[in-house]
């Protein structure tokens, strides 16, 4: 927007430029593009959507957090492997397309959040090897394994369930981190983005296809959420499990699919006030689904506590934990930094550490959240 | 995955629900008055069990108190009867483990068992521990001061002295006594209608109808989930081995030193016939699930005979009986013989089926609480 802003005096030029190009354009007097049903695209016939490197990270990450989360049923996992799974190096999955994708998802992480994942990834495996050998129990300052429901889960020395903080963690640091920073910028799909020339060897403009890209780690089928099964087996992870999951209290299905496919046609249509008012909804609505979740999480945390349940009680924080931190990574994000932090390091205990969360400390978090998300007030009880 | 399926079914519910339209909806249909309903639950049953669990726990930390000023055996058999006075009051109020109380963590404070005998030392010997912290839940509420007032060996004059002897161990029976007390009296000031009121929000007209908010879905949920939870498992299922392949745990019933485990186990069951009946701590009826079900005269899944409420109410006499034909110390009845227990795990599972698919079903509540498995 401010490119456009700079260029303001040619922009007379400009529309000239612009309508001596329809004169010429094989679809001059076109109607413009309705909205379609699903996300389905085309230009001379042929599908101008492709987001198969997101679609390639997404596969990554669920092979990921497998990986860790066998190290739950007692097995020894390397941090290497993981490493080469982030880094896509050396074939490391069992999905073969994935080992010959020239995709990662290291380089696509926020750097700031990638060092402190690979720590992790170093310390589920030393972790994970002490639990095989040892049996190590967790403890106050002592990770190890802890018994939940009739299993365990594995934990660092702040009770924090690895495969979880990986998992969780990654759905903020890279797909929010590059929908809301990367694909969903002006860089990407503002007015300088070239929306003319379809990109040499694609069918696609420049600026389709990073919206599609920041559709892609949204991660629902095209017709989502048509269907009667909403989201099969293989659909329901990360994003799309948790949009749903809200769905039914926030009406957050129809919100951001509404938003991508309005956004989207839009661009065909090079009506970009349009696109620009469906971008707002959408880091709006992404946002909004990262707040649910983590309140979601936190109610199951005191029910957890009130069950004197302290296996479910530090899995639910594990999984409540990265949402809050996912909610820092939008540029217009409506909780503050200071209060993402105080959440974080005060309310799921000093420094985070659950060992010393207490529940009067998760309704604070609960009522932090409610009073900035709003529309959570009337559900905060249901989530 | 269990998750995805619990999660799915919400959806599903929630449409057919909201498919069948205004004539399922309970604020308009079967002249069933169910503000009279949740007016005389919150008023007759839930604000005296409360006021109940005040009053003993508030008489418990005095007779600790007493007991700490003068460790003589009288006063430490007059702290466990008044124990064990608390603890049964705590029973009448199990179903109701919704509202202020799941916001103030109510058992979280009184009743986390089985206890952690030795982090309780630890916190005895450090002499520094924060009790509202989550790993502090196990080393507080009742079942921790079971362990202090009959956990040891000796005799009762000697227990005594272990307090007279030692101020960080008499510090920690009065710190664990008034947490419970305080904690106590927050839920009662909350529902109190010179409080909190938050009977008021319970009987409102806004938390009509039976959607997830109401005071319904509410109160549908939390008896189910206690008494799945609590009843079924904590008391019953999990010490008689039901999730440890047939292992016994004698340690985690639910009163190991106090020894009367089927008491508190028995009592608790009652306290949700008697709200099934509507039936007050006297004996008297008021309007009750049995009432609303009779009301939707629906038939129960597993009987043709019998209306739901009927066949309800044969369950519940069913799981009582099994109940009390256990043997307290029931610790140690089950390692003899832990077939009792098993057969009284079975029976609540059958009225665990019914209240929380049929009768649930029947007034249109969708259960949102998840199952514990899953990813």
């Amino acid at each position: 927007m401010r490119l456009y802003e700079r260029f303001r005096v040619l922009w007379p030029l400009t529309l000239i430029v612009l309508v001596a190009a329809c004169d010429n354009d094989d679809d001059a007097g076109a109607p413009a593009a309705e909205v379609p049903a699903s996300y389905a695209f085309e230009r001379n016939g042929l599908s101008t959507v492709d987001f198969s490197g997101q679609t390639d990270r997404l596969n990554m990450l669920a092979e990921i957090k497998a990986y860790i989360a066998s190290a739950n049923n007692g097995d020894k996992v390397s941090g290497e492997h993981i490493m080469d799974m982030f880094q896509n190096l050396n074939a490391p999955f069992d999905d073969e397309a994935l080992n010959s994708s020239t995709r990662k998802l290291e380089d696509k992480t926020l750097i700031s959040e990638a060092g402190a994942l690979k720590d992790m990834f170093a310390k589920v495996a030393e972790v994970s090897a002490d639990v095989a050998d040892n049996g190590t129990l967790a403890a106050q300052g002592i990770p190890g394994k802890l018994p939940r429901g009739s299993g365990y889960i594995l934990v660092n020395e702040k009770g924090w369930e690895f495969s979880q903080f990986v998992e969780k963690g990654l759905m903020g640091s890279c797909f929010y981190h590059q929908i809301y920073n990367v694909y969903l910028t002006d860089g990407r799909v503002g007015d300088g983005v070239d929306n003319t020339n379809v990109v040499e060897g694609t069918n696609y403009t420049a600026m389709e296809h990073h919206w599609d890209e920041a559709f892609g780690y949204f991660g629902v089928p095209f017709d989502f959420p048509q269907g009667e099964v909403v989201l099969e087996d293989d659909e329901d992870r990360f994003w799309a499990e948790y949009t749903h999951k809200a769905n039914p209290f926030l009406g957050t299905n129809k919100l951001l699919m509404d938003a991508y496919l309005t956004g989207r046609t839009a661009i065909v249509n090079k009506d970009y006030q349009v696109r620009d008012a469906q971008r707002a909804v959408l880091y709006a609505g992404h946002e909004l689904v990262a707040a649910a979740s983590a309140l979601h999480y936190i109610n199951e945390a005191i029910s957890d506590f009130n069950n004197g349940d302290t296996g479910n009680a530090f899995h639910h924080l594990s999984e409540g934990y990265p949402f809050v931190k996912a909610l820092q990574y939008s540029p217009y994000k409506r909780l503050s930094q200071a209060q993402v932090v105080k959440i974080l390091s005060e309310d799921f205990g000093t420094d985070g550490d659950f060992w010393t969360v207490t529940i009067a400390g998760l309704n604070q978090a609960k009522s932090t959240l409610v009073l900035v998300y709003e529309e959570l007030e009337p559900v905060k009880d249901q989530l | 995955m269990q998750k995805l399926v619990t999660w799915s079914l919400l959806t599903a519910l929630g449409l057919f629900i909201w498919s069948c339209g205004e004539d399922d909806d309970p604020r308009v249909d079967d002249n069933f008055d169910q503000k009279s309903f949740l007016v005389n639950i919150g008023t007759n049953l839930i604000v005296p069990a409360y006021a109940e669990l005040k009053d003993r726990s508030d008489e418990l930390y005095a007779s600790i108190q007493a007991f700490v000023a003068t460790p003589n055996p009288s006063n430490l058999e007059a702290a466990r009867d008044a124990l064990l006075e608390a603890r049964m009051a705590f029973q009448y109020c199990a179903p109701y483990q919704f509202g202020p109380a799941e916001q103030l963590g109510l058992v979280a404070d009184l009743n986390i068992f089985p206890t952690d005998k030795n982090r309780i030392e630890s916190n005895i010997l450090s002499g520094s521990y924060d009790l509202k912290l989550l790993s502090n839940s196990a080393a507080k509420g009742f079942p921790a001061l079971g362990y202090l007032l009959y956990g040891s060996e000796k005799p009762d004059e000697e227990i005594g002295n272990d307090f007279l002897n030692d101020d960080r161990r008499a510090a920690y029976l009065l710190d664990v006594a008034e947490t419970i007390s305080t904690s106590a009296a927050a839920v009662f000031t909350a529902w109190d209608p010179s409080g909190g009121n938050y009977l008021a929000e319970f009987t409102s007209d806004g938390a009509l109808g039976a959607d997830a908010g109401s005071s319904l879905g509410i109160l549908v949920n939390a008896l189910n989930l206690s008494l799945e939870r609590n009843t079924r498992d904590a008391k019953i299922g999990i010490p008689a081995g039901i999730r440890s392949l047939g292992i016994i745990i004698p340690e985690a019933t639910e009163a190991y030193y106090g020894g009367y485990s089927k008491q508190l186990a028995v009592a608790n069951l009652m306290t949700f016939k008697r709200l099934f009946l509507g039936e007050n701590f006297n004996g008297e009826r008021g309007t009750g699930f049995s009432d609303y079900l009779q009301a939707r005269s629906s038939v129960s899944s597993n009987s043709n005979e019998l209306s739901l409420e009927a066949a309800i109410l044969v369950e519940f006499d069913a799981a009582i009986a099994s109940l009390q034909a256990l043997e307290d110390p029931l610790s140690t009845s089950i390692s003899i013989d832990p077939a009792p227990a098993q057969q009284a795990f079975a029976q609540l599972q059958k009225l665990s089926v019914l209240l929380k698919t049929d009768m649930a079903s029947i007034l249109g509540v969708v259960i949102s609480y998840q199952d514990n498995d899953g990813d």
